[in-house]
């Protein structure tokens, strides 16, 4: 065979493949084509997560990834990813529309940690630094084994922050975590039925975190938890248990709940929570919200994003003139002068809620009274948890929330008491008057290889426990109980000018490692035995102990702020020191 | 034996330029990824084709270095010197279209690519100053395109017809190599794009860069990768003009040897 006859046999057979191959091509059934998506070929009947994002219009490769145009499933479900919510997944498919509340919400504290971690290296004598930003990712980076205080933060305190890995809780009461989820899903995925979303937060998502430490979610519902007794017994069974099983004394609730139904994002606008970019040290500095800002409101005009947050919420009509925040500036999108008065819509439902605006009584002006917060009075009742025993055990293992691994070292967690009555008074970070209560009272027994070691940091925090009533405490309650003057439970009496004070707790016959009583901030000297972890924040000093002190004997006989003195009390004042009021007629 | 493979290798350009026509119509520079995912999935014929070119291509690269080989493996080369040198510039044609046509799939092996490729050049003396011909601050894949579907394949078939003085090809060995890739492309899968989010351990360019990035990978200068990768180029254009060619060919062989190693020693 020559090779003309082969190369024409060869052709021959080539175009033979050819013609094979593109009716193999056409014997394939052609793609029927979905919108938005080919993911809509299997999934069309997947619901909607909310309104703002409808599946019909944002497909599901838009969120979770994959290939949005095969139409095999091995093919689409190529680099999918579960939980798209997560931030290091949203910042590549929600950056779109989303970049700056990613980037805010990446630096908040809620994300970092980095406000508990620091205050805890500072109390435990690691750290100078209580203005560090240092928090989970950079301990991911780089984790100092020899740290006491990154141990224990990493063994009890990072389960809690916003960008968790929700797979590693076994219990879905717990679970917390998942990035944007953490706080906006409201339901999990079942079937056909995808997750909700919402901007109208129910606080049972915030109250997955704020439950322990200051308790704030626990105490704005009037839960108090106590000492796990559990009883009364109710039908055979304990009595007002948490779902973790902590026994709780029901107290008046916050107003705000009691009375309103107000959830925390009433009050907490999403710059407040989820940051406003900055990376800041502590909760203070990162917060909005303000008593004044709904009770002495300023009103403007509506801005863009309050109207947004106003469509997202779909509760409410059009803003057309809101409240904004003092301090950010914070569009306050539900709170609307309406009737000559102020009304706040809840976010949940729309109820229209009436604000009572702030008086301008004498409790409120007079300048004697100006440093005080608004939370030194009105809170009612304050979680007081005394004496906080860690106990390290160095052989031991538990879970570790930032490795996500059982790891060396074991923390076991016991307290001294727990009081909820009559909070003690300090200046606060805020140089105002405000409750203090133990934050924290360390007590560290490690157990290591052959040796015990023993350490102690006591510390006061000053923070608004989200007890609010308007009633006030009384003016003896401040002016004469030795537990609000951070003086500890005790006998106090003032005789001849002598402030004197005996204390009911005796630390040192309890085996305490100091010799003050455990509930004590301050000595009736003004000496402070507690830190604190602010800069400002401190116990009052003997001067202020004594004019607040002192002041009991006019209180005595002119306990309520309708008495005639309030009216000028500058003027009653000059008047009491010229003997010339009728306190000095008998 | 050598004219069969100097002919296929002219088809299998052919087969290449032409289901590379019908690619581009499909291919938006300014929705790259979106365009190719598109064409692979949804276009009617549009796998197939894109198919098509890959294979062709692929074909042709291998036809071209065998067609080398073969050339180099005679005693002595009966041509021109500038046709030869011609031949060579279709050579490095050839690399560059594959290269760019890698880059223009635009998924992440092929942003990865393109980013080595930038590196290589803006870190490499006098090619930094060309570094503006295919980067694009507003549309990654506009000069890309451009490069792939005008300037590149001009380069080329004036290579070729300075070449050979002709570019057409003849009936029979274009039905064969259109066969030839039709049937690889029945038989064995096109590597599988790797979409934007996709977690993927280790990311790698064409097969031909392999050694270039194992190169980098053991932190030899930029500079000198890309001198080492021009040395094929520059040893096939000497070997013409030079008289010690067995010397030539000796470095060209220990070349590909060791280049074939290093880019295989992230396999082994």
């Amino acid at each position: 065979m020559n090779r003309k006859w082969l190369l024409a046999l060869l052709s021959l057979a080539a175009l033979g493949v050819i013609l094979l191959g593109i009716t193999w091509r056409a014997a394939k059934p052609m793609p029927h084509i979905t919108q938005p998506d080919q993911c809509m070929q299997c999934h069309s009947d997947m619901s909607d997560i909310d309104h703002a994002h409808p599946t019909e219009i944002f497909g599901c490769a838009k969120c979770h990834g994959g290939n949005a145009f095969a139409t095999d499933k091995t093919n689409a479900h190529k680099g999918i990813v579960r939980n798209p919510s997560r931030l290091e997944h949203a910042v590549i498919f929600c950056s779109e529309c989303h970049s700056d509340i990613i980037k805010r919400i990446s630096n908040s504290l809620m994300q970092s940690e980095s406000g508990i971690l620091n205050v805890l290296a500072y109390q435990w004598g690691e750290s100078r630094e209580l203005n560090s930003t240092i928090g989970i990712d950079e301990l991911k980076q780089e984790f100092n084994s020899s740290s006491l205080a990154q141990n224990h933060f990493a063994k009890a305190c990072a389960a809690c922050h916003i960008n968790q890995d929700e797979t590693v809780f076994d219990n879905p009461e717990t679970t917390r975590g998942g990035g944007c989820s953490d706080c906006h899903r409201t339901s999990k995925t079942k079937g056909t039925q995808h997750a909700t979303y919402t901007t109208r937060i129910p606080s049972s998502n915030c109250l997955k975190c704020h439950n322990r430490s200051n308790r704030i979610g626990l105490s704005y519902q009037g839960i108090f938890e106590s000492e796990g007794y559990g009883t009364p017994y109710k039908e055979g069974n304990f009595s007002n248990q948490l779902a973790d099983g902590r026994s709780y004394y029901a107290l008046p609730a916050d107003i705000h709940h009691a009375e309103g139904g107000m959830d925390c994002i009433d009050c907490h606008t999403e710059k407040g929570v989820m940051g406003d970019g900055k990376k800041h040290h502590h909760m203070e500095e990162a917060e909005d919200i303000k008593c004044q800002d709904c009770h002495t409101p300023k009103f403007a005009p509506a801005n863009s994003l309050a109207v947004t947050l106003t469509d997202l919420n779909e509760k409410m009509s059009e803003p057309k003139t809101i409240g904004f925040t003092s301090k950010m500036n914070s569009p306050l999108y539900h709170l609307r002068p309406e009737h000559n008065g102020t009304t706040l819509y809840r976010k949940r439902d729309g109820k229209a809620l009436s604000v009572t605006a702030m008086s301008n009584q004498p409790y409120h002006s007079d300048a004697i009274h100006q440093r005080l917060d608004c939370s030194a009075c009105h809170a009612s009742w304050a979680p007081s948890c005394y004496g906080c025993h860690e106990v390290y055990f160095e052989n031991g293992k538990q879970f570790d929330w930032i490795q996500k691994k059982v790891t060396k070292g074991e923390w076991q967690e016991y307290r001294s008491f727990l009081r909820f009555e009559s909070p003690s008074l300090g200046i606060g970070y805020n140089k105002k008057i405000m409750p203090f209560a133990p934050g924290c009272q360390v007590i560290g027994t490690l157990f290591k290889d052959k040796k015990v070691e023993k350490f102690h940091a006591m510390a006061m925090a000053g923070w608004d426990p989200h007890t609010t009533q308007k009633k006030s405490r009384t003016c003896v309650e401040c002016h004469f109980n030795p537990a609000t003057l951070g003086l500890g439970r005790g006998n106090l009496n003032i005789h001849e000018g002598n402030i004197t004070f005996a204390p009911f707790f005796q630390s040192a016959q309890s085996g305490m490692p100091f010799d003050y009583p455990i509930d004590a901030f301050v000595s009736v000297e003004g000496k402070q035995f507690q830190s604190t972890s602010r800069k400002e924040a401190r116990s009052f000093n003997k001067g202020e102990l004594r004019r607040i002190v002192e002041a009991y004997r006019c209180i005595l006989c002119h306990d309520s702020y309708s008495d005639p003195i309030y009216r000028d009390f500058n003027h009653s004042k000059v008047q009491f020191e010229k003997e010339e009021t009728s306190c000095f007629k008998n | 034996m050598a004219r069969w493979v100097s002919w296929l290798t002219l088809a299998l350009f052919v087969v290449s330029l032409f289901s590379g026509l019908v690619v581009m119509f499909a291919y938006h520079p300014s929705t790259a990824y979106e365009s190719i995912q598109r064409l692979t999935y949804l276009t009617p014929y549009g796998a197939f084709f894109r198919q098509l070119h890959y294979f062709s291509s692929e074909f042709l690269m291998g036809m071209l270095i065998i067609h080398i080989t073969i050339e180099l493996m005679k005693k002595s080369i009966a041509m021109r010197t500038a046709a030869w040198v011609y031949g060579v510039v279709g050579a490095l044609s050839v690399v560059l279209l594959m290269f760019s046509g890698f880059i223009l799939k635009a998924d992440q092996s092929a942003n990865a690519a393109a980013q080595v490729a930038f590196t290589l050049m803006g870190e490499t003396p006098l090619l930094s100053t060309l570094k503006a011909l295919i980067q694009d601050t507003v549309s990654f894949y506009h000069k890309f395109f451009i490069w792939h579907i005008v300037l590149l394949p001009l380069l080329l078939g004036y290579g070729i017809y300075r070449h050979i003085k002709f570019l057409s090809p003849k009936l029979p060995y274009t039905i064969i190599a259109t066969a030839l890739s039709i049937l690889v492309l029945l038989l064995i899968p096109m590597p599988a794009d790797i979409i934007p989010n996709e977690a993927v351990k280790h990311l790698q360019g064409p097969w031909f860069f392999w050694g270039a990035e194992n190169l980098l990978q053991m932190e030899l200068g930029s500079w000198m990768v890309t001198l080492i990768m021009t040395i094929p180029f520059v040893l096939l254009a000497l070997i013409i003009l030079s008289a010690r060619k067995t010397l030539l060919k000796f470095a060209l062989v220990l070349w590909t040897l060791l280049y074939t190693a290093v880019s295989l020693a992230w396999w082994l």
